[in-house]
């Protein structure tokens, strides 16, 4: 036969995407906060990109919400992501309402989340309270079909985070919301992160495979 | 299985196609849970495919009874002239549910394309969830006549077995210029193809694979199944094609 099936094929495994939800306020800019944070987003992307034989493509984007809303690391294969990756700057307030508009906005981008994807992994970082109008923007986010299918996966950082809040966005009651204490517990969080979305891109119902134990973080290496 | 055969001279018509197992099945040792099954009758033809859904415990069963219903469904369809293909869907939706009985429904949940063609009816396809129905009419580009929609949540899709109504099934009664050729797979094969070579996918499926004699066609079609190109592939893969001369 002339023709070669890759004529036709996408080179591409099917995408697994993996959106952070990143508090930039700048009470995050306190106690070592922001530091933590991007340190452990960095690390993040550096294990994910150094996975091999994953059976899905990891993309990987990430909002940040502070002073404005904005796409901080555009949606892109994981490797690129990590060449990319800038460290987040703390200022502003928790625009939290916003931020979920611009989520369900992104889900519902077919060109830059094909139907083809795997369900996506959204992970929400916030130290406080909204500062805007957020309930509505969480139900119409949770009615969304692509977020009500998602992985949602949340950690409040300090007293002053809103762990109702955070629950609601989660809205799973097998999965609890993480909660850090201190900055090297920011550290530990991402750590479970990468290892559910190992896990997931090892598996072979990505769709399908439960979270590892928040206690299981020390059996990924880095 | 596999099977090619032909219609009276007068009405010259083949199917062929093939279901293989996915690499999650075979690490899993779980026999592929994708059907086909392609019907030659005096008068025409009919091809089915199905993908029964993973997580349903009977979803083989479900995915076989689907495209065996189609057939059969069809084939009782024909005798009726001027009777709605609406009728041929509910006669199908019925037929699956009591050919699965005493299993739930739900437990055997599968996708159904199929199309089928007399010279009297005509082609009638329809398609229930994910998986791609292509025409090629006259050696023009193929026209997608079903696919996943774009706006589908990830991962969801409609099937025999779970909630659903009538217009979710898309249905099409046409009468295709001559020569052509009716292309369906399942989402193992459907959701790996590129958009903009789809006309590359149906020209090799009809020109190169459909030229072959059967048991050469049979080989190379399966090798070609097995050795799907595309990074971390894992479903099943099913394809049938009717052609028409």
């Amino acid at each position: 036969m002339s023709t070669t099936l890759r004529e036709f094929t996408l080179p591409e495994a099917r995408p697994l995407p993996v959106l952070l939800l990143l508090d930039a306020s700048g009470s995050m800019a306190e106690h070592g906060k922001i530091q933590a944070l991007n340190s452990a987003v960095a690390d993040l992307l550096a294990t994910l990109a150094r996975e091999e034989n994953f059976r899905a493509a990891v993309h990987v984007g990430v909002l940040a919400f502070g002073r404005t809303v904005r796409a901080h690391l555009d949606f892109m294969p994981v490797d690129r992501a990590m060449t990319a990756w800038r460290p987040l700057e703390a200022n502003g307030g928790t625009p939290m309402g916003a931020v979920f508009n611009e989520c369900r906005a992104l889900l519902e981008n077919q060109a830059l989340i094909p139907s083809r994807s795997y369900r996506p992994s959204l992970v929400l970082v916030s130290d406080g309270q909204p500062n805007d109008e957020w309930q509505g923007p969480l139900a119409e986010l949770l009615a969304s079909p692509r977020a009500a299918k998602a992985t949602r996966l949340a950690m409040g950082i300090g007293a002053d985070a809103d762990p109702t809040m955070l629950a609601r966005f989660v809205a799973d009651p097998e999965i609890p919301v993480f909660q850090a204490s201190q900055a090297r517990e920011i550290t530990r969080f991402f750590r479970w992160v990468t290892m559910s979305v190992v896990a997931r891109t090892r598996s072979t119902t990505p769709n399908q495979i439960p979270l590892p134990s928040l206690d299981d973080d020390d059996q990924i290496h880095y | 299985m596999m099977t090619t055969r032909s219609t009276t001279e007068n009405d010259p018509a083949r199917v062929f196609g093939l279901a293989v197992r996915g690499p999650a099945h075979r690490r899993s040792r779980r026999p592929c849970e994708d059907a086909w099954r392609g019907s030659l009758f005096t008068d025409g033809a009919c091809i089915a495919v199905s993908d029964g859904l993973g997580s349903r415990v009977e979803a083989i069963r479900g995915s076989r009874l689907a495209v065996a219903s189609a057939v059969k469904c069809f084939r009782e369809w024909r005798r009726s002239p001027g009777v709605e293909p609406t009728w041929l869907l509910r006669l199908l939706e019925a037929r699956w549910r009591l050919a699965v009985a005493p299993s739930r429904p739900a437990d055997c949940a599968a996708t159904c394309l199929f199309g089928g063609w007399t010279a009297a009816t005509g082609l009638v396809a329809a398609a229930l969830g994910d998986g791609v129905m292509l025409l090629c009419e006259a050696g023009g580009p193929p026209r997608v006549l079903s696919a996943r929609p774009p706006d589908h949540a990830l991962d969801e899709t409609h099937a025999l077995g779970t909630d659903h109504r009538l217009s979710d099934w898309g249905v099409f009664h046409l009468r295709p210029v001559a020569p052509w050729a009716l292309v369906l797979a399942t989402d193992g094969v459907a959701d790996d193809l590129m958009p903009e070579k789809l006309a590359t996918f149906t020209r090799w499926l009809i020109e190169e694979v459909g030229s072959l004699p059967p048991q050469t066609r049979r080989a190379q079609l399966r090798a070609a199944l097995n050795t799907w190109p595309v990074p971390g592939h894992s479903d099943d893969k099913t394809v049938a094609v009717l052609l028409h001369p």
